[in-house]
């Protein structure tokens, strides 16, 4: 056992963990020993291949594959340096000030969250793609959407240099994201953070961890930790748990926190998504370019849904979509004629859906589609149809229909097709990548884990900051609120270490 | 404040060996293989292929499928008729890709995983007197159909596990990425000009 000490232990190199190693890093030149630690690995550049099954037990947890204690939905997120930021498509959104309202946390004024996210937004290159870098699988969603006089949106994305790869999803191989493992975590390594890979933390203590470094595997990417294999505790003034929805209330549980803290773990929500496939009769550029440019939100309020444009690769596609035989064939078969939305249902939390861990302290995720999630997601789906209709697609592929192809002769009883009762747990395939709860903000333990700073109730050394701190979904993707609440938590640190906000 | 109960718990309850010693499964889960055991423990044919509990170590990963071989491709087949048309290099190509998925996983995994496909194997026997790997490519969607719509969430699921493998071990392959025309290059938009 290596016995080390700290000043500030940063579990997880994420939107949270990243964006606090930097504002942090500030206080290494007074001395301050400063030391991210992430559970997955550091790839080169060159590793990026964009082979799907290469590339995703690299860098997402369980490959990407992470089911529901139900089984009847995938979660997926990063598990590398960067964290979900290596992996995400660098969509970047205010958040909603009607969100904030709703969560209505004391001491988190919105326009202080809007000032930091747009701090980020300058930072991380925030811009517009310009127009003859957006393909047709994203202009044809704007297209139809405007035939229908839908309000279609485009969204901001955090590019450098971007050259239409379309391999966000699986590390850009050209490094034009912007995540934090391109800007927050370099910039803070050379300010003297250390930040050390392979590195999974077991269990906190009284101002300690026990953490495990492990050896690179035979044959797998990414460089070995700057550490020895081995087991470590570690001494530390302040902790600051950055490990995502699903880990960081985990974290906490098999640490013996769930006495003390009772909403640990409960409040999880996490957008569960369905995948859309529309046919078009001519090829079309979806597999060029960047892979989300264009999003829809005006029914988020009404329905509870919001569409993005979307494209996968073929296994990811051929999972996404319900069925098999040749109907599900025919679909992979006109891979080059694919247009693709994904319909993201807005969920509330629920006192069902939450996060706890298995006798081994292995985070387990409950969670059943409400009422509404399903109302969410057929209707979102009906929406889709008729905006790949309206683009000129021939056919559809509905998972939320008795007959899963709908040929655009019958484009007009899409209402009528597409039935509630059709929504079959574990038929439709049904996926998730924001995931958000488990750690809420809020006014004390009975309804909350954190104060609107992150810092853990009655641990004033614990620190969350990552997307387990929102008190209910957000309504739209989620790395810059994350990045913004993360810079808060920094704040409260620095006032906490040095006794000022800016570490002077 | 100093933390409550949970400071007299720390690092004494062999937790966190427990934690990495055990790696967690990918694309299957394994409760959905405890599931459908749970399942077939109530069918008294079944029971021929109860795992035994807590037997042997983790096993060859190659050889994960090797004793249910010929259902597993007749499974695909139905799943993806393209598939009929693979020569044996291919065959063992999606086979190991299937095998490094499952790679790792407990050998209890590997067990039900057999199980299950059995399963599938018998089930058309009571319906149509024959084995699954006996019925025509019609019969065979009719089987798994049931599987996919059964009214138990459970079962829905289950099938919904061996369809991910299926597909993973087929689409996985970069020969059905180029047949299926996906053409992707990290130059992007210069590639393409």
């Amino acid at each position: 056992m290596t016995r080390l000490h700290y000043d500030v232990v940063i579990i997880g190199s994420g939107a949270g963990g990243g964006t606090v190693a930097q504002e942090l890093s500030c206080l290494c030149a007074q001395g301050a020993r400063i030391a991210v630690l992430e559970k997955g690995p550091k790839l080169r550049d060159e590793e990026f291949t964009g082979r799907e099954l290469e590339m995703a037990p690299a860098l997402y947890e369980e490959s990407g594959g992470f089911l529901t204690a139900e089984r009847t939905m995938t979660l997926a997120f990063g598990c590398a340096y960067g964290g979900s930021t290596a992996v995400y498509t660098g969509t970047s959104l205010l958040p909603p000030e009607r969100v904030l309202q709703r969560w209505n946390v004391p001491g988190l004024p919105f326009a202080d969250v809007e000032r930091r996210a747009r701090k980020f937004m300058a930072e991380n290159n925030v811009q517009f793609l310009e127009d003859p870098f957006i393909n047709d699988n994203n202009r044809l969603f704007k297209e139809g959407c405007e035939k229908l006089n839908y309000r279609v949106q485009q969204f901001p994305v955090n590019i450098k240099g971007c050259r239409g790869s379309s391999l966000c999803n699986l590390g850009c191989p050209n490094q034009a994201k912007q995540g934090t493992d391109r800007v927050q975590l370099p910039r803070a390594e050379r300010n003297g953070v250390e930040v050390i890979t392979r590195c999974r933390v077991l269990r906190i203590g009284q101002k300690k961890l026990r953490a495990r470094v492990y050896p690179k595997p035979a044959g797998g990417k990414g460089e070995p930790s700057s550490w020895q294999p081995g087991d470590y505790e570690i001494d530390a003034r302040i902790i600051v748990v950055c490990a995502g929805a699903v880990n960081t209330p985990a974290l906490l549980l098999r640490s013996g926190m769930g006495r003390q803290l009772p909403r640990l773990g409960y409040g999880f929500t996490c957008h569960p998504a369905i995948i859309m496939v529309g046919e078009h009769s001519r090829a079309i550029t979806n597999s060029v370019g960047h892979p989300k440019s264009f999003y829809l939100d005006q029914f988020v309020e009404s329905d509870r849904y919001l569409l993005e444009v979307c494209m996968y690769f073929p296994f990811i596609t051929a999972k996404a979509m319900a069925g098999f035989g040749h109907e599900h064939s025919s679909f992979m078969q006109a891979f080059p004629r694919l247009q693709m939305i994904l319909v993201l249902a807005c969920d509330e939390v629920s006192p069902y859906n939450r996060v706890t861990i298995d006798q081994q302290g292995r985070p387990v995720v409950h969670y059943r589609f409400t009422p509404e999630v399903i109302h969410g997601l057929v209707q979102g789906a009906v929406t889709s149809a008729k905006i790949f209709f309206a683009a000129g697609a021939a056919r559809v592929h509905m998972p939320v229909a008795r007959s899963l192809t709908i040929e655009a002769r019958n484009a007009a009883q899409l209402d009528d097709i597409a039935q509630h009762h059709d929504f079959k747990p574990g038929k439709v395939p049904v996926s998730a990548a924001h995931l958000q709860g488990g750690c809420a903000m809020g006014q004390g333990c009975e309804d909350s884990v954190t104060d609107s700073y992150g810092r853990v109730h009655g641990i004033p050394w614990l620190f969350v900051a990552d997307s387990s701190l929102f008190p209910n979904c957000l309504e739209i993707n989620p790395y810059l609120t994350i990045m913004a609440l993360a810079d808060r938590a920094a704040e409260a640190i620095r006032q906490e270490l040095y006794g000022n906000h800016d570490g002077q | 404040m100093t933390p409550g109960p949970w400071k007299s718990k720390q690092f004494d309850d062999g937790i966190t060996d427990t934690l990495v010693s055990r790696p967690a499964p990918q694309h299957l889960d394994r409760g959905f293989w405890f599931s459908i055991h749970n399942v077939c423990q109530r069918i008294p044919w079944s029971s021929t292929f109860m795992p035994k509990k807590n037997v042997g170590s983790s096993p060859d990963a190659s050889a994960a499928l090797e004793p249910v071989r010929k259902i597993f491709r007749a499974f695909v087949c139905t799943v993806v008729p393209e598939a009929m048309a693979l020569d044996m290099s291919a065959w063992r190509e999606l086979e190991k890709l299937v095998n490094d998925a499952l790679r790792d996983r407990p050998a209890s995994l590997h067990r039900q995983l057999r199980l299950f496909l059995r399963a599938i194997e018998w089930l058309p026997a009571l319906r149509f007197g024959r084995f699954f790997t006996a019925l025509d490519a019609s019969r065979r969607t009719r089987v798994l159909r049931y599987l996919q719509d059964h009214r138990l969430e459970l079962v829905r699921t289950g099938f919904w596990g061996l369809r991910t493998l299926a597909l993973l071990g087929y689409y996985g392959r970069a020969e059905a990425a180029r047949e299926i025309g996906y053409r992707t290059d990290r130059r992007g938009w210069e590639a393409v000009q």
